[in-house]
């Protein structure tokens, strides 16, 4: 079975578990049509190009983008020692998104997602952030995952401090994630450094978690936006 | 000449330097005053200011200097007194709406684009300028706010905090099952993507009151978009009790009477 991802030379038709795309040939364009079970978008196309791309996206699209930041709150607190570098798996849910790709260029048409989107506030009510909100477990190893529903983040404690502290959610900027996939993973590395037992520190690292993976396109670098930073402090706990 | 002959070349020498420290003075304020109003205000309103305070502080230095070279400066003062009583009484609002304008610039209680409450006018700030706000009320109309009246006003900034928390008082009548009813309020709540995780939403019987049973629901939601979430969610929770069989009563008073009523007719 031909994998969701990646470029896909129109027309085409995919079907995977419960979604079917496809574009078709219309007049002098193309209709694009995206049908799950209970949604069906459908969009004309009128392009010279004949190529469109689909790869997992910062996953903070959806249902709107009223925020850059994705918190991970973990099922089961971790307990770091103070002095040492960790490195555990969880979960980040996964938006999908559609590229046209003009001369090295990206631009995105349609964002799709199989999870259920959430929010939450991390900090008060007064000086917070609005995050996108996901619950994961915690692994020692890559746990198995569905490419279209999650991915997977390697996230790599170290805790500079001089105490025990515990470790229970994990805030995240989307401007500095580097998403790679293949037909089997969709992965981040990612960074916590612990200053103190309510500051952290949040980043990305610009790797493939297996060789040969490849990287999907940064849906804010492919809108032109600035970035201000790519990193996150947590300020308000771990 | 004959003034000029008579001034002591320390004299002349105190008045230059007074004069350059002052414009040395002007000139760091006005950089000063560019850069931290950059991201505040509109660069013509940074100009108008910056033009202000550098004249004024020179203006302050030559009247101070011309003593010194042996010019009475009482004269100029007196006339420029009256024009300046006359000009600031023509002007007490303008200047006025100015200065409230420029504090607000300061204090930014509201910004462009928020949604806000100003006295009895609320819409959304379309433009903040240095003598008026211009509101876009919610129902589409163009309101022109002189800044004295938005500065001296109470304001509600309805966006200023990333979220804030709507309310839900839900009859039930006395005969559902007010534990099944919260559980299903609940379960919407969860089911929302934009009624927040956090702050937890909460939902309860809160009074056992004359004609149903009072449940509570709170939620917390983006300030940008609470409305929706509210109107959406509300409609969702009616519907929804009422396919579990749960219904919100009428208001209903059981008479009982002392006598018993004969129906006429019955005999």
């Amino acid at each position: 079975m031909e994998s969701i991802y990646g470029l896909h030379t129109l027309p085409f038709e995919l079907k995977e578990k419960n979604i079917t795309i496809s574009v078709r040939s219309k007049d002098s364009g193309y209709i694009y049509i995206r049908e799950t079970h209970d949604e069906k978008v459908e969009k004309l196309l009128f392009t010279k190009r004949n190529e469109i791309y689909l790869c997992p996206v910062e996953p903070v699209n959806l249902t709107k983008t009223i925020t850059p930041f994705l918190l991970i709150e973990l099922q089961k607190p971790l307990l770091v020692e103070p002095k040492t570098k960790n490195k555990v798996y969880i979960r980040f849910p996964i938006e999908i998104g559609a590229f046209f790709k003009i001369k090295g260029d990206y631009d995105n048409f349609d964002i799709f997602t199989f999870t259920k989107p959430k929010y939450t506030l991390y900090g008060d009510v007064r000086r917070g952030v609005v995050c996108k909100y996901y619950k994961s477990d915690v692994n020692t190893s890559i746990p198995k995952t569905d490419i279209l529903k999650e991915g997977v983040i390697e996230l790599r404690i170290e805790n500079d401090s001089s105490e025990w502290v515990e470790v229970k959610k994990a805030v995240f900027n989307s401007f500095g994630m580097k998403i790679y996939y293949n037909d089997k993973l969709v992965s981040m590395i990612a960074k916590m450094k612990i200053l103190n037992s309510s500051i952290a520190e949040t980043g990305f690292s610009d790797a493939p978690l297996i060789k040969g993976m490849d990287k999907s396109v940064e849906i804010y670098t492919s809108r032109k936006i600035t970035l201000s930073t790519a990193k996150f402090v947590m300020e308000a706990g771990v | 000449m004959s003034i000029i002959q008579n001034i002591q070349p320390f004299t002349l020498l105190k008045a230059a330097i007074i004069l350059s420290f002052a414009f040395i003075i002007s000139k760091a304020i006005s950089i000063h005053l560019r850069r931290s109003l950059k991201d505040r205000m509109k660069k013509d309103h940074i100009e108008l200011i910056v033009k202000v305070t550098y004249y004024t502080i020179i203006g302050i230095a030559l009247l101070s200097v011309l003593p010194m070279l042996g010019i009475n400066p009482s004269g100029l003062l007196l006339a420029g007194g009256i024009a300046g009583i006359v000009v600031g009484f023509a002007s007490q609002r303008i200047v006025s709406n100015l200065i409230s304008g420029v504090f607000m610039m300061i204090e930014r209680p509201i910004r462009i684009g928020d949604s806000v409450n100003i006295g009895n006018i609320a819409g959304v700030v379309e433009d903040i300028s240095i003598i008026s706000t211009i509101i876009r009320t919610f129902d589409g109309l163009y309101v022109r706010v002189p800044n004295e009246q938005v500065f001296t006003s109470s304001i509600t900034n309805f966006v200023a905090n990333p979220v804030r928390r709507f309310e839900y008082n839900i009859g039930i009548r006395y005969s559902d099952d007010a534990d099944k009813a919260v559980e299903i309020i609940k379960n919407l709540i969860d089911e929302h993507p934009l009624a927040l995780k956090n702050p937890e939403p909460q939902a309860f019987v809160d009074e056992l009151g004359d004609n149903s049973v009072l449940v509570r629901v709170r939620v917390w939601a983006p300030s940008t978009e609470w409305y929706g979430v509210k109107i959406e969610l509300l409609w969702r929770i009616k519907k929804t009790l009422e396919k579990n069989g749960i219904e919100i009563p009428f208001p209903q008073r059981t008479l009982w009477f002392g006598n018993e009523l004969k129906m006429m007719g019955k005999e």
